[in-house]
């Protein structure tokens, strides 16, 4: 027996690799892909045969024929198995992770997980690194033949160092994102587990999907479009910077807090958080299954340092944005979402409701439960949490874009409109979930949240259907109010110009001319001056800034903003009052049925 | 060592137990006994820690439960009535797994994996794979997994359900073996006989609520009144000459006669015992035997039901499970 290595190792971790790669297996596997790697290398090695009867290949001698098909057939290999590397580490081991604890109440193990004595987070972990280890077995045989076809097909290295970051980081986000779905899933009833194995084809996809829609960055040979670019301009050293600026502004490099920094490393970043709260999810889910007291402030810290990135991503106004207020909107539609997710979860059903008053017979005794305090603490605390949000941003917005001065002091009395009705929408929507859930839907809270998501959609197409934009309907979503307010805003909605001194280059030096407009998409030469270390001390700090207001303003726009206000503070008093009425009748009727249940 | 205070739990509006208030001191063994939906399965998760009670108090062995789980399942070893096993797993490689899972230390596994495989009388199976293990093998393994931490609580529902006989003779022994060590055992049925030999005291519960709970003799004593006797004879006309005779004797009550045998109460001292049995040697032909009868968990159910059981002689769903 093997006991020394299996005894300095996670019990659970060993487990699994027990179960699931033991050693005939593993011999086997390696085999398999031994052999598939050389067979498809032969045959990629004769595709990637150059056509000696091609023109350009008539006076080519053998060397460099076998050099050509050497480069060649090292790229279609190093995309090959990068592509396998995908799909063993983003599709593979999230949708292993994501059936892990389902699973284990299928077999019938669950109990014996619940009385472990394995701290969560071991326990997890185990079953983190556990769930991948097939992928890492067969990803682990795969790497060094991709970096050799890397090195053969002469890729940019940087760009495969990239690549690998992605596959690693995000391949460990998706996995932890599976781990959470399933340990959320290990202590639901039977009828919620059924189907609970269809959890991991579904994390899979995610995985895919995310593959798909960020490899770009990743893949994308910055370094060679840099250098091509910039030759095909001049060839000079200016260019050179100049096309670094173009590129800060476009898709490869984006801003958080307002400093440039590559796309790739943003989505890198994002990757590493969403995995990172995954992974905590996970042990807090296994906590609770466990039935480990389990206190808020992890939720507090998840949603604060999540508005700290949402935040940081939509952050200032920069010379080639012209619309802060759509910002917003993407801000407050994310945080509207977090918070009604929020509200279905922590919803409290029929069921659980029949089961507290069915001892507690006080009115007012439900409120004293931790559960129902910690519920009511959490959701003030996020939503206090997305007004600081609210208002950071819309600060920045109003901050010169190349000094940091703040350039309005009227601007909180558009931002406390929109903060009231972010207020107003989110506690009229957790009653409005509460109502819902005391029905007798099975699902509770999600029933809410899905009705609440067709009430709003159904008073959007109806505002949609009057001649004025700013009528009742349409100011009851918070978004669209929030719209209505900062529309032809100076600061919000408006194109912006910088004056800047403008820089020629000649011979040695340079001469700076002033009172050089640059108006949005130009690409602005404002960085200039700081990323060129030959001109840096030629160019003055600042500039000009001129904005001009992208649409007008409602004629009525004071009136609209207060009506908005009113009706959206009505419809949430009117679901308070939906819940509280729901609510004692729900317990009348429970209390009731006890008592003829007793008499009986 | 085990304690409840006004335990409840609602499923919804159901009602699986209310207000259980009961005591089971440490090295006890003790028989939770009630039909199928008495709620023995769902008192035994929440004291396993599994299943947190709508109100209440309960404390284990000094740790209350629902503050501490895993201090509680340090002390407390719970096996349920229906579970799987890792089948992938060799029997060495499950224990071994669950040994290190419950913190036995690295030096100490394998002599605690030698021990409880002895105990159980699975060290020959020792590296068989658990899925190749016959039912009452799997059943004694999950005892070995749940044993390997020492708990000096051990939990168990419904341990021989789905068990040949000899499997289930195997087990009674073993569970005989566990309470001679001192562990305080709680083991559930809704087959009395299967615990009619093991244990110490018994609690009966019937639609959530406990109907009586004790030391087995003592409770017998309280609900029949005495000491139940047993009289053999040779044939029926024996036994209904004895019936006859102790009808009309003094200190003795609840007679009932079935075939060659009667069973009545007694009530006195020992000496008084010794009394009768002397005159009802003397004065009845035909008496074989007389002694005091053994008291069973059956016989606490049958006198705590105050006759109305005795019409079915095993409360509901027995018939479902053969008995020992």
């Amino acid at each position: 027996m093997s006991w020394d290595v299996a005894s300095k190792l996670n019990p659970e971790f060993v487990k699994i690799a027990r179960m699931s790669l033991p050693r005939r297996r593993a011999v086997f596997i390696a085999g398999l892909v031994a052999a598939l790697v050389a067979g498809g290398g032969w045959l990629l090695w004769q595709q990637s045969a150059p056509n000696v009867y091609h023109n350009g290949n008539l006076y080519l001698s053998d060397a460099d024929l076998w050099a050509m098909q050497t480069r060649d057939f090292g790229r279609a290999a190093f995309e090959g198995l990068s592509v396998l590397l995908f799909c063993l580490l983003f599709i593979v081991a999230p949708a292993v992770a994501g059936v892990s604890f389902v699973y284990e109440r299928l077999r019938g193990t669950a109990v014996f997980q619940q009385m472990t004595l394995l701290s969560p987070f071991r326990q997890a972990a185990g079953k983190f690194l556990g769930s991948g280890l097939f992928a890492y077995f067969v990803a682990a045989m795969l790497i060094p033949p991709a970096l050799f076809a890397a090195y053969l097909g002469e890729t940019n290295p940087y760009k495969v160092l990239r690549i690998y970051l992605f596959l690693l980081v995000g391949g460990l986000c998706w996995q932890a994102i599976g781990l959470f779905v399933s340990a959320s899933l290990a202590g639901s009833p039977e009828k919620t587990l059924r189907g609970g194995l269809l959890v991991g084809p579904l994390v899979g996809v995610g995985g895919a999907a995310t593959a798909l829609a960020l490899g770009h960055y990743f893949t994308v040979d910055i370094e060679a479009l840099r250098d091509t670019q910039a030759f095909s301009i001049s060839g000079d050293y200016y260019n050179q910077y100049n096309y670094d600026y173009y590129l800060e502004q476009g898709r490869y490099w984006w801003r958080f807090y307002g400093a440039a920094v590559p796309a790739y490393l943003v989505v890198l970043g994002v990757l590493a958080f969403v995995g990172a709260w995954a992974f905590a999810g996970a042990v807090r889910r296994v906590k609770a299954w466990q039935l480990i007291p389990t206190g808020p402030r992890a939720v507090w810290l998840f949603f604060a340092s999540a508005e700290a990135v949402v935040v940081g991503l939509l952050w200032g106004r920069h010379v080639s944005d012209a619309t802060p207020s759509e910002r917003l909107i993407i801000y407050l539609l994310l945080n509207s979402c977090a918070l009604v997710a929020l509200a279905g979860a922590s919803a409290v059903g029929r069921g659980r409701l029949s089961e507290w008053w069915s001892v507690a017979r006080d009115p007012v005794a439900l409120f004293q439960r931790e559960e129902i305090k910690n519920a009511v603490k959490t959701y003030l605390v996020v939503l206090g949490i997305a007004e600081a949000g609210l208002a950071a941003l819309w600060l920045s917005y109003h901050l010169h874009p190349l000094t940091g001065d703040l350039q309005s002091l009227t601007f909180p009395v558009n931002l406390a409109a929109a903060g009231a009705s972010l207020g107003a929408f989110a506690l009229g929507a957790a009653a409005f979930i509460q109502f819902c859930a005391m029905f007798r839907f099975r699902v509770g809270g999600v029933a809410g949240v899905a009705l609440l998501t067709v009430f709003y959609v159904f008073v959007t197409l109806a505002g949609a259907l009057f001649d004025k934009r700013n009528n009742t309907f349409t100011l009851i979503n918070p978004l669209l109010y929030t719209e209505t307010l900062t529309r032809g805003d100076t600061y919000l909605d408006s194109y912006l110009e910088v004056r800047e001194p403008r820089i020629e280059l000649r011979g040695r030096g340079c001469e700076v001319r002033e009172e050089m407009v640059f108006a949005p998409p130009k690409p602005a030469m404002r960085t200039l001056g700081y990323c060129n270390p030959l001109i840096k001390d030629c160019v003055p700090r600042g500039g000009t800034v001129v904005y001009e207001a992208r649409r007008a303003r409602h004629r009525d726009m004071a009136q609209s903003h207060a009506r908005g206000l009113v009706a959206q503070t009505l419809l949430a008093l009117f679901c308070f009052g939906l819940a509280g009425l729901k609510w004692s009748r729900t317990r009348g009727e429970m209390l009731g049925g006890r008592a003829a249940a007793q008499v009986d | 060592m085990i304690g409840t205070d006004a335990l409840t739990k609602y499923y919804d509006t159901h009602p699986a137990v209310r207000e259980v208030s009961l005591f089971v001191p440490e090295g006890e063994t003790c028989a939770l006994v009630g039909p199928n939906g008495a709620g023995k399965t769902t008192l035994l998760k929440m004291l396993a820690g599994l299943l947190r009670p709508t109100s209440g108090k309960i404390e284990v062995g000094g740790v209350e439960v629902g503050i501490h789980p895993k201090r509680l399942h340090r002390i407390v070893g719970y096996v349920p009535d229906t579970f799987g096993l890792y089948d992938e797993l060799k029997v060495w490689q499950f224990l071994e797994y669950f040994a290190r899972a419950q913190g036995v230390e690295a030096e100490r596994v394998e002599r605690r994996i030698a021990a409880v495989l002895e105990l159980t009388g699975l060290a020959e199976k020792r590296d068989a794979r658990a899925g190749a293990l016959s039912r009452g093998m799997r059943q004694r393994l999950v005892i070995a997994k749940t044993l390997l931490h020492a708990p000096k609580v051990l939990l168990l529902d419904e341990p021989a359900s789905g068990l040949d006989p000899h499997a289930r003779i195997e087990l009674r022994d073993l569970i005989r073996e566990l309470g001679a060590l001192g562990t305080t055992l709680v083991v559930s049925s809704h087959i009395l006989t299967e615990l009619a030999d093991f244990c110490t005291s018994v609690v009966i519960m019937e639609r959530g609520r406990v109907r009586s709970s004790g030391r087995i003799d003592e409770l017998v004593r309280e609900l029949s009144g005495g000491t139940p006797v047993r009289v053999e004879t040779l044939d029926a006309e024996g036994a209904a000459r004895a019936r006859a005779y102790l009808a009309g004797r003094e200190g003795v009550s609840r007679i009932e006669a079935t075939g060659e045998r009667v069973d009545c109460t007694f009530v006195g001292d020992r000496e008084g015992l010794a009394a009768l049995h002397r005159e009802l040697v003397a004065r009845v032909e035909g008496v074989v035997s007389f002694y005091e009868r053994r008291l069973t968990v059956e016989d606490v159910f049958l006198a705590s039901n105050d006759g109305r059981g005795r019409e079915r002689r095993a409360p509901e769903g027995a018939g479902k499970e053969s008995s020992l």
